[in-house]
This record gives C-alpha cells, sequence and structure tokens, in this order.
C-alpha cells in the first residue's frame, strides 16, 4: 500500500474519530485509551512508509512533516488518555489533527529524496527535536483552544486549561530552541555561520518571538484570559505558516 | 524619568516588542523568499551586518520571475516598495532598533530582580527568572558581536579557478584547483551521500583546492566541499553550493546567485555556543520546577 493511501486512511479514521469523540469523549473515561490506537497505527505505518522510501524521517516537505506531526501528536493524547488525563481536550487534539492533514493534503505529496544534508548528524538533531517542540506546541494550542471555547461556562475547567497550556507550551518553546541551536551548529559547518540571513532564519526567530510572546502575555492584567487563549492559539496557524515557508 | 523607567522597564513594552520582531521578521521572510528582493536579502550574508547597514555588497534589480509560483501575491504586496537595496537596508535598521529597544526593555525590566539579587532577597525561581532573562540578554549581544566584529568575505559566483579573495590583514584566499567529483565516487562517504537536493535540483559534488597569502607568501593549502569546511587558525573556509544559497526557487540558477567560497570569523560564536545551551538549561530547570513553584504559593 503506498504512503498516499495510508495517509487518506489515516485522516479518515482521524476524522471519524473526532466525530465519535464530540459524543462519546465525556461518557467514557476510556474513550481515548481505546480508539486512538488505530488512526495511529495508520500514521504509524504512513510514516514508515516515508522512512522505507527516502532512507530517513520527514525532513524538508510540508506533507511528510506534517503526516508526523499528526502521528507524535497522537501519541502524546494516547499517553494523556491512558492516564485519564485527556478528558475533554481530546476533541480538540484531534480537530488540530484533522487541520494538519487537511492542509497537507492541499500540498505536493511528496517525501525529501535521500539527500546528504539529512546525513548529518546535527541536521537529524535539529529537524526531531523540531518535530517535538512543534507537537508539544500544538498541543498547548488545543488546550488554549479550548480555554477559549469553554471559558465562559465554566471557568475552573478553563482556568486548568490554561494551566496545562502554558506548561506543554514552555516545554515546547525550551525543545524548539534547542532544535534551533543544532540548526545553528548545522548552519557553521554548512554555510560558513552559525546565522544567516534567508527566510529559515526569519520564520525561526518569528516563532521564537511569538511564544515568548504568548509566555509574557498572561503577566500582563490587561491581556486577560481570552486574550491569552487567542494567542496561544496562534501558535498552531504559526506552525502551519512556518512548515509552508520551508517548503522547498 | 522615572515614569519613563518604568515604561522602558513595562511588561507591556515587552509585549509589543515582542510582538513587532515576529511582524518585522514575517516580513523579512517575506522579502527573502520574494523574486524581486530574495538575492538582496541574501547578500547581507556576503560582509558583516553593520556594513550591510550603510551599503549592500550587492543589489540586484526587481526580478519578475513567472514561474516562481508566489510571484502574484508579491507583486500585488511589494509592488510599491522601493528598490531592493533601500528596502532591505531599510527593514536591517528596523530590525537593529528593534533588537536595541528590546535590550532596552531587558535591562531596564530586570532592574528589581537584580536589585534583590544583590540584597540576598531572591528566592529559587526569581532566580531562575532572573538567569533566564540575563541569558537572553547575553544571546542578543552575541548576535550584536557578531554583527560588529570578525572576517565575512566570500569568492563572489560564480567560483573559478585563480579566482582570489581579498582579506583583512593583507591576506588573500586563492582558488587553486575546481576537482569535480564523480557521485559513484563519493559514496557512502558522510555528508556526500547523494547529490540531490530536496527540491530535486541536482548537484554536482566539488572539492575546491585554495591556498591562503598573507603579504604575498603562501600560509596555508587546504581543501575543502561540501559540509567539508577547512580552518586556519581562527578563519573558517567553506564550500556553500548555489542550492544552500538560494533556499527559493532554482528560477534563480540564471540570474546570479551560485556557489561561493565563504571566509568567515564569527567572534560570536563561542559566546552563543556556551550561552545559548545554558539559557536553554536554565528554561529546562524553570519548567521542570514549576509544580514546586505552584505547590510554595
Amino acid at each position: 500500500m503506498s504512503y498516499v493511501t495510508l495517509f487518506y486512511l489515516a485522516f479518515g479514521l482521524h476524522g471519524l474519530l473526532f466525530l465519535a469523540s464530540l459524543r462519546l469523549e465525556k461518557r467514557s473515561r476510556f474513550f481515548g485509551a481505546v480508539a486512538l490506537p488505530v488512526p495511529i497505527l495508520v500514521a504509524g505505518f504512513c510514516l514508515a512508509a516515508f522512512v522505507r522510501a527516502s532512507g530517513h524521517l520527514p525532513s524538508h516537505f510540508l506533507f511528510e512533516r506534517f503526516v508526523q506531526l499528526g502521528l507524535w501528536i497522537g501519541i502524546l493524547l494516547w499517553l494523556d488518555a491512558l492516564r485519564g488525563r485527556a478528558d475533554g481536550v481530546a476533541r480538540y487534539i484531534l480537530f488540530l489533527i484533522l487541520v494538519l492533514y487537511a492542509v497537507a493534503a492541499l500540498f505536493p505529496k511528496e517525501i525529501t529524496p535521500p539527500v546528504y544534508r539529512y546525513a548529518l548528524p546535527l541536521a537529524k538533531v535539529f529537524f526531531e527535536l523540531e518535530a517535538w517542540a512543534f507537537a508539544l506546541l500544538a498541543y498547548a494550542s488545543a488546550f488554549y483552544l479550548r480555554s477559549l471555547m469553554e471559558g465562559r461556562r465554566n471557568d475552573d475547567e478553563a482556568r486548568s486549561a490554561l494551566q496545562r497550556a502554558r506548561r506543554y507550551l514552555l516545554l515546547g518553546f525550551v525543545l524548539f530552541l534547542a532544535s534551533q541551536f543544532f540548526g545553528s551548529l548545522w548552519s557553521l559547518q554548512g554555510w560558513g555561520d552559525y546565522w544567516m540571513w534567508g527566510k529559515m532564519s526569519a520564520v525561526g526567530v518569528v516563532v521564537w518571538f511569538y511564544l515568548m510572546f504568548v509566555l509574557h502575555a498572561r503577566y500582563v492584567p490587561a491581556c486577560g484570559r481570552i486574550f491569552e487563549g487567542a494567542a496561544g492559539f496562534g501558535v498552531f496557524v504559526l506552525l502551519i505558516a512556518y512548515r509552508m515557508a520551508w517548503q522547498p | 524619568m522615572r515614569k519613563l523607567v518604568r515604561i522602558l522597564g513595562s511588561l507591556e513594552l515587552t509585549l509589543i516588542l515582542m510582538l513587532l520582531v515576529s511582524l518585522w521578521f514575517a516580513l523579512g521572510a517575506i522579502l527573502s523568499v520574494s523574486s524581486q528582493y530574495g538575492n538582496t536579502v541574501r547578500s547581507l550574508n556576503d560582509q558583516l551586518v553593520w556594513k550591510s547597514l550603510f551599503e549592500l555588497p550587492h543589489s540586484w534589480d526587481k526580478i519578475w520571475s513567472a514561474s516562481f509560483n508566489w510571484v502574484q501575491i508579491h507583486r500585488e504586496m511589494l509592488a510599491g516598495f522601493p528598490s531592493p537595496d533601500r528596502t532591505v537596508r531599510a527593514w536591517l535598521w528596523g530590525a537593529f532598533a528593534l533588537a536595541l529597544l528590546l535590550g532596552i526593555n531587558l535591562l531596564f525590566g530586570i532592574r528589581h530582580w537584580l536589585g534583590d539579587l544583590f540584597r540576598a532577597r531572591l528566592d529559587f525561581r526569581r532566580f531562575l527568572l532572573l538567569a533566564m532573562h540575563v541569558l537572553f540578554g547575553v544571546v542578543l549581544v552575541g548576535h550584536l558581536v557578531s554583527a560588529l566584529w570578525g572576517v565575512k568575505a566570500v569568492g563572489q559566483v560564480p567560483t573559478r579557478a585563480r579566482e582570489r579573495i581579498q582579506l583583512p590583514d593583507s591576506m588573500v584566499l586563492e582558488v587553486e584547483e575546481i576537482e569535480v567529483l564523480d557521485a559513484k565516487d563519493v559514496a557512502g562517504r558522510e555528508g556526500e551521500r547523494v547529490w540531490m537536493t530536496p527540491d530535486r535540483y541536482l548537484r554536482q559534488p566539488v572539492r575546491v583546492k585554495y591556498a591562503l597569502y598573507k603579504e604575498g607568501q603562501p600560509v596555508h593549502r587546504g581543501q575543502v566541499g561540501t559540509f567539508l569546511p577547512d580552518t586556519y587558525e581562527d578563519l573558517r573556509i567553506t564550500l556553500v553550493p548555489f542550492s544552500f544559497r538560494s533556499q527559493v526557487s532554482h528560477d534563480f540558477v540564471g540570474k546570479g546567485v551560485g556557489p561561493q567560497i565563504a571566509v568567515t570569523r564569527n567572534p560570536g560564536v563561542p559566546i552563543m555556543m556556551v550561552f545559548q545551551p545554558l539559557w536553554i538549561l536554565c528554561l529546562l530547570a524553570y519548567v521542570l520546577a514549576t509544580p514546586r513553584f505552584r505547590a510554595e504559593r
């Protein structure tokens, strides 16, 4: 089965799970833990097909990166579901995975050929840290979205969602900075300097400062919870734009 | 005066500046992928940043490319902009001004924590906060050092045998030989396995042999290849192939962008190598200690 077929299968299964989550998520604690492995497994097969075809994990193309990102987010959700900590948020996370897959479906279904750039350990570390950073940041965005959607109905839930969102955002920020650091070492080796003026560096700075903006927003009383929630959800939109800029 | 200090150190100003930096670099990203301004943005890499504030090494005319898929958007967005040279320099000045304001804001913003530190009234949480903000400041200074000092010289495109690059201190780099390799010869070698870039542009692996002269006398001979840089004392010699430099459509291949040899010495590198990981570790410590802080409160 080709990776494109597997991609659409994973997309469809995530869609079905999202629809089911609207009804079942709050009724059964074990819904996520039991139902999630199926689409995750298919997405995992899709990623395995990428690796088989290219010889390495996804690197440059939006399509392959978003499939990988969706898988990592799915795994995070599943781990949370197993610990009984995904109640009420699974639908938002599944929704974000669906958005990622929908964007990926609009782009060429290409995977990076086995390029020499990726053979360097520094490049590998950069890409993999970035993937996990983005998974955590997208995960945080789901909590921000939840705080926005449910803030008026349930104050406690919104507050707890914001608290978890900040934690994931901070952890994602740390990983993102680490990926940028390894990226600068990679740049030093291949380009002669740790900073190169170009689109990659520019979008890196955009994400970097926007994350700092969101992290600082909570300390300004004038911003309020809705503003913080909206700004936090903006991180997810920015991640999509970041990957679009990377598309060769 | 006190009011001014309060405004300069306020978190509100921090938020505004951070958002402005994000927007400013988003504009920079748009400029660098545009077929009209991209080459000029990339020419910032050919010399030290402070020099680029006043004059760019190369400025290309606006190029209208039909094959570049974003061109319609850029044509609309950037049609009213001035020449690439003026636009990119204005953008660079803006980035510099924002960095300066951010530095001032940081200094005034952490003054209370610094005061508490010297009065030994800082708890662990605020100490971590102070440390991560100071380290961010050091990283900012590292970028400033990189922009102002060091060496940045490039052999302009196309790199040819006998081409000479003038360096400071009466030093000259001369390209002695360019050896085009067969991809089969280098198969399996780390960094040179396959000769195709992600956008499927075929790359012919090359090795460039060069000599460094000081006051007319040869002081060093070496060889560089893709991801195989060479060093002499504190100078770094790197072969930067075309496909790495372009980052945009290969439509540029016929428009003046090609491989180059870069000779660099960046005194900001040791600062970044030490303080950026420290900053990251500090943030990580804060993340890990957050539940403890919450419990303490």
